[in-house]
């Protein structure tokens, strides 16, 4: 097999250098093994959610905050901010709606609402959760209307909303109220309860149309004047539209909570970015890379095993964007390694590759522990550094997840990385900036 | 002030064990447990109910003794054990003298264990040829001389605790957790009571007894030394690693670099390597795991079953075994003998009795014992009756189709349920019948149902959610608590009508309490699991960032 | 005392090697006559056939591994197809299989109605294609499924 350039991993970070490097003109493949990270989130993304300059809490002050932060990627990266929104606006344009925010200097964090009874702050969602977006109350009220469906005993807004309170009168919105329903979802009385958000989500798709349920809810909330309405994490997998259908019968605004444990929201982005792939005409490869040949500081081939058959793969670039842990670019067996490659796994500019992973970790679960903040170093250009810091091949980038430094939840900057990453290492994998 | 005739301090299978023989011999017992029952020493057992073949060697009483008993526990809790075979591995060695005498010998010991095994309904000794035991465990290295197989019984440990307790209550003893003694209320040279306080609410209550005894475990030193005796234990740290799933149905008993018996059981529906035995003088609540005994666990198990280290290790057990002080012998000579330290005689305290020393499988004659004397002291007679009597749930056990049918669940989950509550698993499984939602899976890895975990919290002593890991196993499986801790936690914020602030900080107490127990071992699938849990706890929950309570240890 | 009790209990354990070794010569001489002596494999399945508790054959052992490596993700539940719309399925979806049901062998008898339910798989594959980890979640279907049958045929070793 040939191409231009050769994509190994699949998600957020994946896909954007993928879409990159085909907008540069080069021809480009993608491996895949599995889903990773990307479709297990909640479908919020950050790009320096946590960072708070104490006033406005523009995109543009945050991430200069974030920049300053030398362990973040951010500080390898020459203007991390125009990066994102090229890479993010060439997304956009591939999806088939699902990006209509734009990202901007003067972008404020999001506020929303998550099952787990938190305000999460982020820079960007998916649709169907953005329109839950609190910030533009701040300094105000809201009156927020929760339905929770009879059928998911898990989903319990009843107890949530004293939490979520806590939290909005927390972010400055000082007069928030909220009001919680609780209406079956089907009158069919088929199963007494669903088993998980997914198996919920299917029924929706399955729905001829959505009057009767938003008929259901609004006589349920008889006339409740709420700002919001807000509904489980679980509206439609398939069906993109749920959300926006229900508020247009009803009248009001809709939006999900945020999900955690098996929520659809990051399957749903992870389908657009497997649609934007395909319109942009990148061939997905369905396998798992194994092994690689390099040559005079070249990477030459790339051998992947796919449906028990191996093949290789012999291309102009390679991009890494294979994930940490959950999308296995990482691994601990005895150490942690970075298992393709072979490139050094540091923190803070220290090799740890060596060590156990109980040295890793800290008493408090809640800590910044090594273990889950490191990754591989990569220079500007996003090319990744050998033991001796130096370029380990001249054709191999990567992107996203992989490269370290940074804590995946707590440092809020993941999908921001990921973003800006991807954008680099794709466009000079095909060729680009010299 | 409530009086009682009886203060038993210490909620573990000794303290448990003692306050149902109590209160079924008419005694008006209190017993109290400065943490959650079971999860002092009795948390890291090896969760067996064994006859101790070791003691051949040392006193053959003992292993009659524990024989006995462990047939009496089988009777008086059906449900909860479950047959244990375990091939005892010979290795192969060049001298063939050699071979001769160990395969000779240890067919003898296992044959002699056989006349005490029948006590325990355990089967008679196989001796299995190399190619025999390669059948039975495929994986077992080839270099072996053959094997000797015997079986044991296992059982779970905190339910074990728990009936007791339960049965307790039953008979009229009122049960504390979550409750420290304080101090002793002293008159004269006689302890008459104790000043008791809520470690969850911060209440001081006051109560006397008539004899208090001090069946701490680990703790017993420092107890006796705040009634003004003084009793010595050489405490000896003991850690397992725990795997996902049942390896197999065999454990496999073979030989440590240094020369300790060291095993790879099944137990439930986990398996666990087993076992380390070093000197200890740190805190028995805090017992941190350290690098060389996680490898030194991993190795002994590898030098038998090679592969063993591609199995996912999911928790470490570690507790703190409270043996009896003697000095200048090696830790696995101790005895394991116990001993009731009648402080009257002692040391001129009266009102105070103190247990050290023994194991876990004799737990009920230890208290037998026990009781014994403190009837004695009472002058009242009533004879024992905790060998014949069943444990709450004992009596019958269900078939698991039949529950299923019953509540409309599924068979394996019913199994799960009657297996910890016996013939009260449609007590448990009530509130299905009016909250249809109960019968949804918490926990997906027993499976634990809503229902139960209800059940737990209404009728269990459940003062902080994470006690629920003992009661029903939430978040003892692969993913420890990722998806289930926060559920879990709703319930128990729901039936005790909690606010925001307790609800987030009990979720994050129990999120600590989980992480504590596995933290030095993460490894493998491990880490990504710990990727994703974080994701859901920190990122969505954001349960530690909103949390006010002292990040220190649980 | 102790010493006392040690010194007959080493007595103890003396004369009964020394019955053992009358016994095992017994045993032989009864094998090198013809006489039917039940040790061994033969033995062990009399002991613990009753209880279910079956070994496993080599491959069996060796696929364990993978079973292991689901990490609770849910997206196989997500994805599988025949769980659209059949709420009637008590099973909940394949991620069990991984999760619960595989992991203890004694109560697999308990786990025949979910695997009945797999019946309704339609081999799509979606769910060993996505899964993060590469649980292999059909094998463990027919690996369970293997054990039970084992079980009721009272085969204590498979080849």
């Amino acid at each position: 097999m040939k191409a231009d350039v050769v994509i190994i991993g699949g998600g957020l970070s994946g896909v954007v250098a993928a879409l990159a490097a085909h907008e540069k003109g080069a021809k480009v493949k993608l491996v895949r093994k599995a889903y990773g990270r990307t479709a297990l989130g909640n479908g919020t993304m950050s790009f320096a959610a946590q960072e708070n300059d104490g006033q406005k809490n523009t995109l543009k002050s945050r991430m200069a905050i974030a920049a300053k932060n030398e362990l973040l990627p951010y500080s390898v990266i020459k203007d991390p901010l125009k990066s994102m929104k090229q890479a993010y606006k060439q997304l956009a344009g591939h999806l088939s709606g699902g990006f209509e925010r734009e990202i901007d200097d003067d972008t404020p964090v999001m506020l929303c609402l998550s099952e787990g009874g938190a305000l999460l702050r982020s820079d960007m969602a998916v649709p169907q959760i953005k329109s839950g977006d609190l910030a533009r109350y701040v300094g105000d009220g809201v009156k927020i209307a929760v339905i929770g469906f009879a059928e998911l005993p898990f989903f319990r807004p009843k107890l949530l909303k004293e939490q979520w309170l806590m939290d909005i009168k927390e972010a400055g919105i000082e007069k928030a109220e909220i009001r919680v329903f609780s209406l079956p979802m089907l009158d069919d009385g088929k199963l007494p309860f669903f088993r998980m958000y997914s198996e919920a989500a299917r029924v929706i798709d399955a729905m001829d149309a959505l009057g009767p349920l938003a008929e259901r809810i609004r006589d349920e909330i008889k006339g409740y004047k709420a700002d919001l309405l807000l509904l489980p994490p679980m509206m439609g997998l398939a069906r993109r539209d749920a959300v926006r259908d229900i508020s247009e019968l009803i009248g009001l605004p809709c939006a999900e909570v945020a999900g955690g444990h098996q929520a659809v929201a990051g399957l749903r982005l992870q389908q657009l970015l497997d649609e934007a792939l395909q319109t942009a005409g990148v061939e997905i490869i369905n396998g798992e890379a194994v092994g690689f040949e390099i040559k005079d500081g070249r990477i030459t081939k790339l051998a992947v095993k796919s449906g028990g058959e191996k093949a290789d793969i012999e291309a102009a670039a390679y991009v890494l964007a294979a994930g940490r842990f959950i999308g296995g670019g990482l691994r601990e067996a005895r150490g942690i390694s970075e298992p393709l490659f072979g490139l050094p796994v540091m923190y803070a500019e220290k090799n740890i590759a060596g060590l156990p992973a109980i040295k890793l970790v800290e008493r408090d679960y809640a800590a910044k522990h090594v273990i889950f903040s490191c990754g591989i170093d990569v220079n500007e250009r996003m090319q990744p550094l050998d033991e001796k810091r130096e370029v380990k091949a001249a054709n191999l980038y990567a992107c996203g997840d992989i490269i370290g430094g940074y804590d995946l939840v707590l440092d809020g900057c993941a999908e921001g990385v990921a973003l800006a990453s991807a954008y680099i290492a794709g466009a000079n994998a095909a060729g680009g900036d010299k | 002030m409530k009086e009682f005739d009886l203060l038993v301090v210490g909620g573990g299978v000794n303290g448990c064990g003692i306050a149902r023989d109590a209160a079924k011999r008419g005694l008006k017992v209190m017993l109290v447990e400065k943490g959650d029952i079971s999860a002092g020493t009795t948390w890291g057992s090896s969760g067996m109910i064994h006859g101790g073949v070791r003691y051949l060697f040392s006193d053959v009483g003992v292993t009659k003794l524990s024989c006995i008993d462990s047939g009496y526990i089988q009777k008086i809790a059906p449900h909860m054990i479950f047959r244990i075979p375990f091939i005892f591995v010979l290795p192969n060695d060049n001298n063939w003298v050699f071979r001769f005498i160990i395969y000779e010998g240890a067919s003898a010991v296992f044959e002699t264990y056989d006349n005490f095994a029948k006590f325990k309904g355990g089967k008679p000794a196989c001796r299995l040829t190399p190619a025999e035991v390669k059948k039975l465990e495929p994986l077992i290295r080839d270099d072996i001389h053959g094997g000797i197989t015997m079986d044991e019984w296992g059982i779970d440990c905190p339910r074990l605790c728990l009936a007791n307790a339960k049965d307790a209550e039953v008979n009229g003893a009122e049960v504390r957790t979550h409750t420290r003694l304080t101090g002793f209320i002293k008159d004269g040279n006689r302890i008459i009571g104790a000043e008791l306080q809520d470690e969850v609410t911060g209440e001081v209550e006051k109560v006397k007894a008539r004899i208090t005894f001090n069946a701490t475990g680990p703790w017993v030193p420092g107890m006796a030394a705040m009634a003004g005796c003084e009793v010595k234990l050489r405490p000896a740290k003991g850690v397992h690693l725990v795997l996902d799933r049942r390896l197999t149905d065999y454990g496999v008993l073979c030989t440590a670099v240094d020369g300790r018996q060291m095993f790879v059981m099944p137990h439930e529906n986990v398996s666990y390597i087993g076992t380390t035995d070093d000197d200890y003088y740190g805190d028995p609540g805090d017992i941190p795991v350290l690098e060389d005994e996680i490898a030194y666990l991993l190795q002994a198990a590898e030098s038998y079953i090679p592969d063993v280290s591609k199995a996912r290790v999911i928790k470490v057990l570690r507790a703190v075994r409270p043996t009896l002080f003697e000095t200048g012998k090696y830790e696995d000579d101790l005895t394991r003998e116990h001993q009731i330290f009648d402080h009257e005689e002692r040391d001129g305290i009266a009102g105070f009795l103190t247990m050290g020393g023994g194991k876990l499988a004799s737990y009920r004659v230890m208290s037998e014992e026990a009781v014994d004397l403190v009837m004695l002291k009472l002058g009242k007679v009533n004879p024992c009756r905790s060998h014949l009597d069943p444990l709450p749930g004992g009596d019958v056990t269900p078939s698991a189709e039949d529950v299923a049918a019953q509540f409309g669940i599924d068979p394996y989950a019913a199994s799960r349920v009657i297996y910890r509550h016996g013939s009260w698993a449609a007590k448990v499984l009530e509130s299905i019948k009016t909250i249809p939602g109960d019968a949804y899976m918490v926990d997906r890895y027993e499976p634990t149902l809503a229902a139960e975990i209800r059940y737990c919290v209404r009728n269990e002593w459940v003062k902080r959610p994470s006690d629920l890991t003992r009661r029903c196993r939430v978040g003892e499986g692969a993913d420890q608590g990722m998806a289930s801790i926060q559920q879990a936690t709703q319930i128990f914020a729901e039936e005790n009508k909690l606010g925001p602030r307790e609800t987030i900080e009990a979720a994050d107490h129990f999120l600590q309490a989980k992480w504590y127990e596995r933290h030095e071992a993460l490894s493998g699938e491990g880490v990504a699991q710990e990727e994703l849990s974080r994701m859901i706890n920190l990122g969505c929950w954001r349960t530690a960032q909103r949390s006010h309570i002292e990040r220190r240890l649980p | 005392m102790s010493g006392f009790k040690k010194a007959m209990a080493i007595s103890y354990i003396g004369y009964r090697t020394g019955h053992h070794m009358l016994r095992q010569g017994y045993k032989d001489v009864s094998r090198i006559v013809g006489i039917k002596v039940l040790d061994g494999i033969p033995k062990f399945t009399q002991n613990y056939i009753a209880d279910g508790l079956t070994s496993l054959t080599r491959a069996e052992r060796n696929k364990q591994w993978d079973f292991s490596k689901c990490i609770n993700c849910g997206l196989c539940d997500a994805l599988c197809t025949p769980i659209d719309n059949t709420r009637d399925l008590l099973s909940q979806g394949p991620s069990l299989a991984a999760s619960s049901y595989s992991r203890a062998f004694p109560w697999y008898k308990h786990a025949e109605k979910y695997l009945s339910e797999w019946k309704a798989c339609s081999g799509c594959g979606k769910c060993s294609n996505i899964c993060p980890t590469g649980v292999p979640l059909k094998e463990i279907v027919a690996f369970m499924q293997r054990v039970i049958d084992k079980q009721k045929a009272g085969i204590m070793v498979a080849d």
